[in-house]
């Protein structure tokens, strides 16, 4: 692979990784949220004036850019999106109304879903009038019960068109079944407004998205998709023409939400959301397995949010398959993370009735900032503490591109926290950052423990412009005693996208019996099964043709869903083979659905009496990036002496304000060690080295901090 | 780009650009009363809009009274005399509340012509100075809490026409204004619209009055001076041009000197117009 551009915009900044030959070049710029073309531009020409080349330069001879982008999120909280026409079978057009049981819950937090009283189902997106239902049915097994009237179909669209419909979800029971009547009306839809016709409007089908049971979700996901479209491909033109216009000739490629990135043109709107995080969760995977890591937690602290994901054993082992976005469940294969509302720009504040100091999940994002910031922000933040603490350099924030305003910061914090408080503002800025840190490492702990893991045996790695500052501190908050920094740590979820594969999952839901209750012998008809792989793997060889990759660059794992017989829950699991030829197939892939059942619930729960079945299907596809071994570097002892660059009083809470040394991170060599409290500063992020920890230079040029004096960056398996 | 980031950048332009500070102008020549043309955010959008299109000018400024922006924040203004005369500063119990942006005219008006106007003429927000609104929006509890008001206003109001999109930021002093001596908070205030302008990615631009002499350093932190009578050295200045008079200086970017004389005679601009790109 030749010269590659990263990009991921944050909520607070938006951040470059790029690799040109052996050389990498990071940068840093505030996102723009009132035009995400303006800082996607900003960033290129902030890491061309790193490398020393001009922007034409630049982009004329690199290979790849991809793109992490959270427009697609924004439309959905901002409520941005296109006016859509729902089209559904007659009977259920209040099925996205009603939602599933609990829909009233999905995508508050815990503390708001306890609040009774005040709790309301989300608004929808589409109105009531706007949703259409049509004469037809297709039964469980996918036979037509009651054809498609074409005239119903035509009244139907004129009436969503007169209402103002701006786009159509077509999305009929069954249909992922038998698409036959979602194709039909399609074709209505479009001889009705044709493509040449200024009245076209566009039209998503529910089985196109997302071939998969469950009408609510594989409606919403048709849903969400259609209505975030619109804002993200008109972005993606303007930074298209943007990037072309400045000597960019290859295709732009979007990060997706499986672990995958692919050319804009191969993908769509819902693989888009929440890639960011996924992106860095992916390159914890590739770090772990370089250093041979069994157990990871990725750490993103941002300055809207702080996001986590779980690595064990060197890959991603957590996928959400009923993913909420923003209020709305979907489906599809989503890598797992958690985000929550704690990052450098959240604000501090004390509760007037309680008079207890909170932090977050309010953020004063990138405008106006923390009042350090100097954009007329008021509000303390966590940057606005770690500043007055001394632990941040004003002049030397962003690489000195942006000049922090200390006063600014003493001024927020004074009168918002330590006068309430009745304290010193040193001592309010140091609880606003032991809470933010106890916060985030509760939330570590919590879904560590929850996966069934001892959270003291992970290593963290610090990602985000704020994790080298504050890992150490949510670190001791989880009882984990080693975490590690990287050159690119500001830039990680950047970093992240571009060790990423191609990658694409091609998903089905069709019901097979394997076993039945309390019979012997298998049920399954290979030959049934073997066609649906076929015609997924089909799928999957046009479609990455389409993306410029010949059929044997593709790698395969087919998973799938599959549960017993008088249950419901369903266990994913990995088939050995993707084709089964005879009964020792079927063998093994019902030994394996048992074994992963045990591991999951426990040995004793396993019934395989009850009778098996599969329910879904997923064919992951994937052409593997060319990825360059990291360079190992020969350890020479010493203390650091030569990167010091001076001291500078810091307040440490109960140790009292102690001179810290400071150290240039560049100028840190593998093998130098040293004791904290220290401060390693870089352009990008300062990483803070508390009392009783201890910070090293591994054989990678890796920062590694460290509980004690003695550590072993190679721990991370079961105490 | 726009021709006003581009001529600040230097960038050599094809014609001349003419930026005038036009305020009640547009008014009298749309013939809509001064009271509804600051008042009336539709009506002041299409008036300014329409001023632009029939003298090819090449931006229009939104916001050139200060006392529009008083009177967003709770100030009484008279526009009966078809300039802003604050009656009363804002009350002490809307010194804490600050702009609504929804609420503010001068920031609806800078959104409709972004969407009118955009991408043909460049939309100036003026935001005044510190000074000279502090004196708008006086209150009863002292000078201080007068120019912090002012400083959140402005800043506030900076924000607002960067959301929405304007191409550049003018920060507009009367005399006495400019010629106040610059407090912690005044000069605080400005390097917040240095930073905001930067997040923007639109250039500030600062007035200097008639007589005022500035230079580059009391024109900083803006990148560039739009002055009443002599150009600013050391930093890219319009150079101030009068309808009805002749033209003597060649240059890239010229602008009124001054704010246009509502009663001035349209076809001496327009003629000043059609010299200006004649001597291009």
């Amino acid at each position: 692979m030749g010269n590659t551009i990263d990009i991921d915009v944050g909520g607070t900044f938006t951040d470059c990784f790029m690799r040109r030959g052996s050389q990498v070049v990071t940068a840093k710029v505030p996102t723009t949220h009132y035009d995400l073309s303006v800082c996607f531009r900003q960033a290129i020409e902030t890491g061309a004036e790193r490398s020393g080349v001009d922007v034409a330069d630049l982009l004329s001879d690199t290979e790849l850019i991809r793109y992490s982008t959270t427009i697609g999120i924004n439309s959905l909280i901002e409520r941005t999106g296109p006016a859509l026409g729902l089209i559904t079978t007659r009977g259920f057009e209040d099925t996205v109304f009603i939602g599933r049981s609990r829909q009233w819950a999905d995508g508050i937090p815990i503390e708001e879903t306890r609040d009774l009283s005040r709790i309301q189902k989300p608004v929808p997106l589409l109105d009531k009038s706007m949703v259409v239902g049509v004469r037809e049915r297709v039964d469980c097994f996918g036979n037509v019960l009651m054809p498609l009237d074409p005239d119903d179909v035509r009244e139907q669209v004129q009436a969503l068109v007169d209402r103002g419909a701006r786009g159509f979800v077509v999305s009929l029971l069954w249909s992922f079944l038998n698409p036959q009547h979602e194709l039909e009306i399609l074709d209505i839809i479009r001889s009705e407004y044709p493509d040449t016709y200024l009245g076209n409007v566009p039209v998503v089908c529910s089985h196109q998205i997302s071939p998969r049971g469950g009408e609510y979700t594989r409606t919403m996901t048709a849903v969400v998709d259609a209505y975030t479209h619109q804002q993200i491909s008109s972005q993606l033109w303007t930074i298209g023409e943007m990037v072309r216009d400045a000597g960019y000739t290859k295709p732009l490629a979007l990060v997706h939400n499986n672990g995958g990135s692919k050319k804009v043109a191969r993908t769509r709107a819902i693989d888009t959301h929440g890639a960011g995080p996924v992106a860095g969760v992916l390159g914890s995977a590739y770090l772990a397995r370089q250093y041979g890591l069994d157990r990871v937690v990725f750490t993103d602290v941002g300055g809207t949010s702080f996001d986590l994901g779980v690595v064990t054993d060197g890959s991603v082992s957590s996928y959400e398959f009923r993913p909420v976005l923003d209020r709305w469940r979907v489906q599809g294969s989503f890598v797992e993370t958690r985000s929550i509302g704690a990052g450098g720009g959240s604000i501090a504040s004390v509760d007037p009735s309680l008079g207890r100091l909170k932090v977050g999940p309010a953020s004063a994002g990138s405008m106006p900032g923390p009042a350090c910031y100097g954009l007329g922000g008021e509000r303390p933040t966590v940057t606005d503490a770690d500043l007055v603490l001394g632990l941040i350099d004003p002049d030397n924030y962003l690489g000195g591109r942006m000049q922090l305003d200390v006063e600014a910061a003493r001024d927020a914090i004074e009168a918002d926290v330590a006068e309430p408080l009745g304290i010193t503002v040193e001592e309010a800025a140091w609880q606003i950052r032991r809470l933010v840190d106890a916060t985030m490492g509760q939330e570590i702990f919590k879904e560590l423990a929850l996966k069934g893991h001892d959270p003291r045996t992970f290593t963290i790695f610090a990602a985000g412009g704020a994790g080298a500052t504050h890992a150490a501190g949510y670190a001791e908050a989880v009882g984990a005693t080693t975490v590690m920094t990287f050159p690119f740590s500001s830039v990680f979820c950047a970093f992240g996208a571009s060790t990423t594969d191609v990658l694409h999952i091609y998903e089905r839901s069709r019901h097979l019996t394997v076993t039945q209750f309390m019979q012997p012998g298998f049920a399954l008809e290979t030959e049934g099964f073997n066609a649906i792989v076929a015609q997924l793997l089909d799928e999957a060889r046009l479609d990455f043709e389409l993306e410029g990759y010949a059929a044997d660059r593709l790698h395969y794992a087919l998973e799938l869903d599959m549960r017993y017989k008088t249950q419901l829950n369903q266990t994913r699991v990995t088939v050995p083979k993707p084709f089964l030829d005879g009964d020792d197939d079927v063998r093994e892939l019902c030994d394996v659905f048992n074994e992963a059942y045990a591991r999951q619930y426990s040995p004793e729960a396993a019934f395989p009496q009850a009778g098996i079945d599969i329910e879904e299907f997923h064919l992951k596809v994937w052409v593997p990036a060319d990825h360059e071994p990291a360079a190992k570097h020969e350890l020479v002892p010493g203390d650091g002496t030569a990167a010091k660059t001076g001291e500078r009083p810091v307040f440490w809470g109960p140790a009292g304000t102690v001179a810290t040394s400071v150290f240039d991170r560049t100028r840190l060599v593998p093998g130098d060690a040293f004791a904290g409290p220290a401060i390693v500063e870089s352009d990008d992020t300062t990483t803070v080295v508390p009392i009783g920890w201890h910070y090293r230079i591994d054989e990678y040029g890796n920062g590694v901090i460290e509980r004690g004096l003695h550590g072993d960056a190679r721990k991370g398996t079961e105490r | 780009m726009s021709r006003i980031a581009s001529v600040v950048r230097s960038d050599a332009l094809p014609v001349p650009i003419f930026t005038p500070l036009v305020g009640g102008f547009a008014a009298t020549i749309t013939q809509t009363s001064p009271e509804t043309f600051w008042r009336s955010a539709p009506a002041q959008a299409a008036a300014l809009a329409e001023t632009a299109r029939l003298f090819g000018l090449d931006a229009i400024t939104v916001g050139l009274d200060p006392a529009a922006l008083a009177e967003s924040a709770g100030a009484e203004v008279d526009w009966s005399t078809g300039r802003g005369v604050v009656t009363s500063g804002v009350p002490a119990a809307d010194a804490e509340r600050g702009l609504d942006p929804g609420a503010t005219t001068v920031l609806d008006v800078a959104l409709r012509l972004g969407q009118t106007l955009g991408g043909v003429t460049d939309v100036i927000g003026v935001v005044p100075g510190v000074a000279t609104l502090a004196r708008l929006v006086a209150t009863e509890s002292g000078a201080d809490a007068a120019e912090r008001l002012a400083a959140r206003l402005v800043i506030e109001a900076a924000r607002g026409y960067g959301e929405a999109r304007v191409d550049a930021l003018l920060v507009l002093d009367d005399a006495e204004g400019f010629a106040a001596a610059e407090s912690a908070a005044v000069r605080r205030a400005e390097r917040v619209l240095a930073n905001t302008a930067r997040f923007f990615d639109i250039p500030l631009l600062r007035s200097v009055p008639a007589g005022a002499g500035a230079d580059a350093e009391r024109i900083a932190p803006a990148q560039a001076a739009l002055p009443a009578d002599e150009p600013v050295t050391g930093v890219p200045s319009a150079v101030p041009v009068t309808p009805g008079a002749p033209v003597s200086v060649p240059a890239a970017w010229y602008t009124s000197a001054g704010e246009l004389d509502p009663a001035l005679p349209p076809e001496l601009l327009h003629d000043l117009v059609g010299a200006l790109r004649t001597d291009a």
